[in-house]
């Protein structure tokens, strides 16, 4: 999952903060190279900087390289990784992203996750739509340890590979490894027959599947069941995560409804926009 | 607006007085003139339903396009009550509000006789087997009650929701109207549109108290020998308006907010026992075929004139006595319902809007047809008992003649009843409450006194039609005040496109000014640091 990297910068602070967690993973996952992309949006610049950059002599491009290759080196400079830095310039960063993802052929993209500033977000699930890599969302203030990671499996094909490759990431360096299922009598569930045998066969149910699931592999943890009335799927996983202190959550694009390919599942995309502090690695 | 206010009334005057005046105006009348007014109706009835039945069905296609392009277009991106809102009520809760939306008076009354009715009705089933006929009849019934009508109210609601709610105008009418007349609905043009919309309001509802008290009528008659004549639907209407009224007055009005969540309960129970007591398999195949049957013809059926029918040499005016007066009807009462769409969907994207607002009460409405009008058809396929002539005669009997086929007949007899004076209740109660609010110029909580007053003009007009000629007379109360008032609904769509449209450049505005903004800031602090640097 972490071997080759694409990572987007956007040259604001924020960059500092996902630059360390890079390398964070880096040194836990042993990653061998990394790319650092930054897309210059084609707007008209104002003249004050057209100014500047006739003054200095040097196009654009070649100053947002010089700036990243400065930011990049403080930060990487004895971390024995492989560097690449890339500018490109073009209408959408979601697009330029995807090709040069698919191009370069790395195993997953990571974006920073700034929780203020809306406009992130739009970019992000435009990137999660088009992308047929894994996608990993780091926040600002992320802590720069993975000691507990949080799967959420919904026992559909996708559930199986996700729930691997959380169990790789977690064989790693043996943390904590706690897949979580949320289950939910269906909205429209006639509201003459008792809920709480529902639910219990609901369990059941989700139980057996589990076991399915894990049945072959070297996964020897048990799942957490969790009720997700009221709040609905992707609250319940949060509101886990924070009270359980999870650092890291993996979870599938895809969901149990989708049926072709690169389409988001509808838990996947709140997951991605909700407003908190540990990273998602969304798997494809 | 200013507004006379007193302990009693807070009348918007503009549109309180000249609404008040027509209305009592024609209660006089028709009281005055007595049996000549049957004539009159009937007259006026044919004559716009012949003369303007192809406008009426153009008018709902044309509200029917409206809605598919708001709602796939990127208009459906809007959310009500701006980017930030929340829905109020979680999917399920807001289906079941549209669900309870959808239940009503009609439903009830035509739910077993419009089937039978259409099933041996010369113009639509001439020389058809009697398969043939049984699916006619129901893709026509489905037609009156389908996503056509739906299309109506949802279109209305969702103007009336997105003034409301986004462009925070008053909820009111003539709101709708801002993109083409600016300042001006303030003003007569206005005031007139109000008014229209008052008149036609409250003919809906009558005709829907009408019917309603008709089938209770039936059913007392059914279950207590209680004589179904005129008078004792007048004395039905006087009783039961002041029950919804004393129930205003004592404050109880959230008795009905509850009395209308325990309806729908009970309507579903009905509906449930109904499938059950019914024959089951049947029932439920007949849903599955209706259902694709209509959607496969909808298009069609939906723009469908009657325009080559012929019988004995001679055109034929089936459509002016039903598929016309539906669509004049459900226009006429739209306010009333969109209103209450409105008021539920705050923080809905219009797109989840459309699709719920069209196809959750639609399906429902389907499901209710197949059990009930099934029940009723299953019997007369059969031979086992002759419903659909029984509804000829009166079709405000024809639920309770098929009821009693099937077993525990008092007690689902007994339901039924209820089940209609408790949707009178309730839509006498909510009726008042939308006319009280578009003639206190939009505000949402009306003085009880003027609640009275519009509870008891309803009840009167709906006892006056009855009085004046009976079902013919509802319909054309209906007709009457559904013909201006479809005018301006299709003026509305071309308002509601204008404001839409705004609404969306003005979102993308915004979203691409933030993001052009803040990147340039980044570039120029970058650009700046590396020139220090230089």
């Amino acid at each position: 999952m972490f071997k080759q990297l694409l990572v987007a910068l956007d040259l604001t602070e924020m960059d500092d903060y996902l630059l360390r967690y890079v390398l964070f993973l880096a040194k836990k996952f042993d990653t061998e190279r990394l790319y650092f992309i930054h897309n210059i949006k084609s707007y008209d610049l104002p003249d004050s900087i057209d100014t500047i950059l006739m003054e200095i002599g040097k196009p654009l491009e070649q100053l947002v390289l010089e700036e990243m290759n400065e930011k990049v080196e403080r930060i990487f400079s004895d971390s024995g990784v492989k560097i690449n830095t890339i500018v490109k310039q073009s209408d959408s960063t979601a697009h330029t992203l995807t090709k040069i993802a698919s191009e370069l052929g790395v195993d997953s993209i990571v974006l920073g996750k700034k929780n203020a500033f809306k406009g992130t977000g739009i970019q992000v699930n435009k990137i999660l739509r088009l992308t047929e890599k894994s996608v990993l969302l780091i926040p600002d203030y992320a802590h720069y340890s993975i000691s507990k990671i949080i799967v959420p499996v919904d026992f559909s094909k996708h559930s199986e590979l996700v729930i691997n490759i959380a169990s790789d990431i977690s064989k790693k360096e043996n943390d904590d490894l706690v897949p979580i299922h949320v289950y939910q009598l269906p909205r429209w569930f006639f509201p003459y027959v008792p809920e709480e045998k529902a639910n219990k066969s609901l369990l059941e149910s989700a139980k057996k599947s589990y076991q399915k699931i894990v049945n072959g592999t070297n996964i020897n943890v048990d799942c957490q069941f969790l009720s997700g009335q009221g709040k609905g799927i992707a609250r319940t996983i949060y509101d886990y995560a924070t009270r359980n202190q999870a650092d890291f959550i993996v979870i599938g694009l895809k969901g149990r409804n989708q049926v072709t390919g690169l389409q988001l599942g509808s838990v996947a995309a709140k997951v991605s926009q909700m407003e908190w502090h540990v990273p998602v690695l969304l798997v494809r | 607006m200013n507004n006379k206010t007193n302990k009693y009334f807070d009348i918007y005057a503009p549109v309180f007085y000249p609404a008040s005046i027509i209305i009592i105006l024609f209660i006089a009348l028709t009281l005055i003139i007595g049996k000549p007014m049957e004539q009159v109706f009937s007259s006026i009835q044919a004559g716009i339903t012949t003369n303007a039945g192809w406008f009426f069905v153009l008018a709902v296609n044309i509200f029917f396009a409206f809605a598919i392009y708001f709602a796939v277009s990127k208009t459906g991106r809007i959310r009500l009550g701006g980017k930030d809102a929340e829905p109020e009520f979680s999917t399920f809760g807001w289906f079941s509000m549209l669900f309870s939306a959808g239940l009503g008076i009609g439903l009830l009354f035509y739910g077993v006789g419009e089937p039978m009715y259409h099933f041996s009705d010369p113009v639509l089933t001439d020389g058809m087997t009697k398969t043939e006929a049984a699916r006619t009849a129901m893709k026509f019934t489905f037609l009156h009650y389908g996503l056509h009508a739906w299309a109506v109210y949802a279109v209305l609601g969702l103007a009336l929701a997105f003034f409301t709610f986004n462009k925070k105008l008053p909820l009111t009418l003539r709101s709708v109207f801002y993109p083409l007349l600016g300042d001006r609905i303030y003003g007569t043009i206005g005031d007139i549109i109000d008014v229209i919309a008052v008149v036609a309001t409250l003919f809906g509802l009558a005709t829907t108290l009408g019917l309603g008290v008709q089938q209770v009528g039936a059913g007392l008659k059914y279950l207590f020998d209680i004589p179904n004549t005129t008078v004792t639907h007048v004395i039905l209407i006087a009783l039961i308006t002041s029950a919804a009224t004393v129930s205003v007055v004592l404050g109880l009005d959230k008795g009905v907010r509850v009395l209308s969540e325990l309806n729908m309960r009970l309507a579903i129970v009905f509906l449930v026992a109904m499938l059950i007591l019914g024959p089951t398999i049947f029932l439920l195949d007949s849903f599955v075929q209706n259902t694709g049957l209509y959607f496969q013809e909808m298009i069609g059926l939906g723009a469908w004139t009657e325009t080559y029918n012929m019988i004995d040499g001679k055109f034929t005016h089936w459509q002016n006595d039903w598929t016309i007066f539906y669509w004049a009807w459900w226009i006429a009462w739209s306010p009333f319902v969109a209103m209450f769409i409105a008021r539920v969907s705050k923080g809905r994207t219009v797109r989840e809007f459309f699709l719920g607002v069209i196809l959750v009460p639609s399906l429902l409405t389907f499901l209710w047809m197949s059990v009930f009008g099934g029940s009723a058809m299953f019997l007369e396929l059969q031979g086992t008992a002759e419903i659909s002539s029984a509804v000829r005669e009166n079709i405000s009997t024809a639920l309770f003649v098929m009821l009693d086929e099937y077993p525990l007949a008092s007690l689902t007899s007994f339901i039924g009843i209820v089940l209609v004076t408790s949707f009178f209740v309730t839509s006498s109660d909510s009726g008042s409450l939308v006319i009280d609010s578009i003639t206190a110029g939009g505000k949402l909580d009306a003085p009880v006194g003027q609640r009275i007053f519009w509870a008891t003009t309803e009840g009167a007009v709906a006892a006056t039609l009855l009085l004046g000629g009976g079902l013919k007379a509802l319909q054309t109360a209906s007709v009457l005040s559904g013909l201006p008032f479809a005018v301006i609904l299709i003026v509305m769509c071309f308002s509601l496109l204008k404001g839409l449209n705004e609404e969306v450049e003005e979102m993308e505005k915004a979203e691409k000014v933030k993001e052009r903004r803040a990147y340039q800031d980044v570039i120029k602090d970058l650009v700046e640091k590396r020139k220090d640097k230089f």
